[in-house]
């Protein structure tokens, strides 16, 4: 087992691949025999399917929900399932299920994916989200760049890093944790970063949201709510499943709005890009 | 006439989302923006409702003639049906 504080939280992880994995979790290890949550992933060479009475059927995914709000997600090939995951209502005991793959080190690698999947999802009832992005910290203060993949969020960061060596480090290259409480926003390094693996157990203030596009230039804007919105519901991660939950969710998502700035940056690979976005963000005090 | 079950509503600073959850969040990947007039009829139709009724509490909400009324009411329909949002026992 693994035992880690992450976003104020404290997990027990129970892992099929814990000794490929352990490095990944190194800065967070805690010694608390309490746990918020608990999270156990299983392989299998198949997984049962659900034996609930009621089950909500569509082509490809399986739905059970219990009389405590408990709820199973099974995703389907046919009558096979492929993946699967079950979770209490307070998500604090998350079950997940995996068919192995070709090597221990692509089943790790799922592993760690569905894990994070599963931390994202157990810190909704704290308050918390995860959003698919960059995260570097400015200053004392967290800036999260975020985009479609392949669009350049690392990029960015490392742009920054370059530009203000002194000034600049990198918090999470791919799923930073936002707390928001009490009309601020915090953001949090936790150990799923994507394939690079560049995260800090740290956190900071965030100060904006900058969703990038690809551009023949470099312009900057203010994105009023309507357009926010979309974005930040496409680039969390949510829990689709459970109408509480979806209220939880957007809930936060509108308290961010409020908060936080939120920019489109289009951009290409320059200092010019950070420097617009500076002066956007923290105008001439950055 | 009613929705199906497995939508919820919010205003969020100021603009109207429609997300689907559960099922219909597996068939419906993404959200749609409600303006005020399409989020009135929305809510409307979260209860069982007959056309004749929509109809008229558009009408009498924003104050326009049954005829304009029931147009815009069908159209808004038309949407929902393409999108197989309603419930199949009107």
């Amino acid at each position: 087992m693994i035992q880690c504080k992450i976003f104020n939280r404290n997990y027990h992880f129970h892992l099929t691949h814990e000794s490929l994995l352990k490095p990944y979790f190194a800065e967070y290890v805690s010694e608390s025999n309490e746990a918020d949550t608990i999270i156990e992933s299983v392989f299998e060479e198949s997984i049962d399917p659900p034996e609930a009475k009621n089950i909500r059927k569509t082509n490809s995914f399986w739905i059970t929900e219990d009389r405590l709000g408990g709820i199973g997600v099974y995703n389907m090939h046919q009558d096979t399932v492929i993946h699967a995951m079950t979770f209490d209502s307070g998500f604090r005991h998350i079950q997940l299920f995996s068919v192995p793959l070709a090597t221990a080190g692509q089943s790790a690698e799922l592993e760690h994916f569905k894990v994070g999947l599963a931390f994202a999802l157990s810190i909704l009832p704290s308050s918390g989200l995860v959003i698919h992005g960059s995260a570097i910290e400015h200053k004392g203060e967290a800036i999260i760049f975020s985009a479609d993949s392949g669009i350049g969020k690392s990029t960015q960061s490392t742009l920054w890093k370059a530009t203000f060596p002194e000034d600049v480090c990198l918090v999470n290259d791919d799923k930073p944790a936002i707390l928001i409480s009490q009309a601020k926003a915090m953001v949090f390094g936790n150990p799923f970063s994507g394939k690079h693996h560049l995260d800090l157990n740290q956190s900071s203030p965030l100060k904006a949201i900058v969703f990038l596009k690809r551009g023949a230039g470099n312009a900057i804007r203010k994105l009023p709510p309507k357009e926010s919105v979309s974005l930040l519901l496409n680039h969390t991660t949510r829990f689709d499943y459970g109408k509480h939950q979806m209220n939880d969710y957007l809930a936060l998502i509108e308290q961010l709005i409020r908060h936080v700035p939120m920019f489109e940056l289009s951009c290409t690979v320059s200092e010019e890009a950070v420097h617009i976005t500076k002066e956007a963000i923290f105008g001439g005090k950055g | 006439m009613k929705l199906k079950e497995g939508f919820i509503v919010k205003n969020i600073a100021g603009s109207i989302v429609v997300v689907p959850v559960g099922e219909e969040a597996v068939k419906l990947k993404g959200l749609i923006h409600l303006n005020a007039t399409s989020a009135f009829l929305w809510n409307k139709l979260e209860s069982d409702i007959s056309f004749e009724s929509l109809v008229e509490a558009f009408a009498l909400e924003y104050a326009i003639d049954l005829e304009t009324a029931r147009t815009d009411v069908t159209d808004f329909l038309n949407v929902l049906k393409q999108r197989a949002f309603l419930t199949n026992n009107e």
